[in-house]
């Protein structure tokens, strides 16, 4: 109490330092702060952190075409599952705190057994969220208005022109298990 | 996720973002009013 005393008392005096010296403090301050803020939660991005507890899932991308292909581009976990937006981002790290609860309090996947029975709960909340947001996360990479018809085989260009092109249908509605083993797909729409 | 789970996670998330500022605020003050304690506000 003390202490919060005399800092709201230094808070609320004048500094005997030039206003420069002030600003200046407060501006470095700030960078460094929004730095190491951001800096940190791009660390909580990376492969190498998801891995730390989703490391069988991490490693089935290994077999897809988002993780090994002929150009070279590749997609990591945040890439598809932690919107690029800096406020969705937020909401969405702190809706991860429930996660973080399950993994380590309620333990409701932590062995193989267990996360094989709530697999198809947790792919039908990730299916759900990005078809709420309209596959926002492949529409980051994959442009409809670029796609080049003649480059896709005749079924694509079907799908692709029709359902996906009238906003009917949204990437993820076909595009299951593109990065990960399916769950069991039973009372899947389009998947019985 | 329901309607209401999805409310909550937003109005948590918006909560956060004022809160992560004012922090920041708060951290900066302290290591600048320390800096100056050091200097010219020594008492």
């Amino acid at each position: 109490m003390k202490l919060l005393k005399a800092f709201w008392s230094k808070l609320t005096r004048p500094s005997k330092a030039a206003a420069g010296v002030v600003l200046f403090l407060g501006f470095a301050g700030g960078l460094l702060f929004w730095g190491a803020f951001n800096t940190g939660m791009e660390m909580t991005n990376t492969e190498e952190f998801c891995s730390g507890c989703h490391a069988p899932i991490v490693a089935e991308i290994q077999e897809t075409i988002h993780y090994s292909n002929r150009s070279g581009v590749r997609a990591i976990c945040s890439d598809c599952h932690v919107p690029h937006e800096w406020t969705d981002k937020i909401i969405r790290k702190v809706q991860a705190s429930k996660e973080l609860f399950a993994h380590f309090v309620t333990k409701t996947i932590d062995t193989p057994e267990k996360f094989k029975e709530r697999r198809a709960h947790l792919a039908e909340r990730e299916w759900a969220r990005m078809k709420k947001n309209d596959s926002l996360e492949c529409r980051n990479c994959h442009e409809f208005d670029y796609m080049d018809f003649s480059e896709q085989s005749s079924r694509s260009v079907q799908q692709h022109s029709t359902a996906l092109a009238s906003g009917e249908k949204t990437c993820v509605d076909c595009h299951k298990g593109i990065a990960h083993n399916l769950p069991d797909m039973h009372g899947v729409e389009g998947w019985q | 996720m329901s309607t209401l789970e999805s409310v909550i996670w937003h109005v948590l998330g918006y909560s956060a973002m004022p809160v992560i500022i004012l922090g920041g605020f708060v951290g900066v003050a302290a290591v600048s009013i320390g800096i100056l304690s050091l200097t010219k506000d020594k008492e």
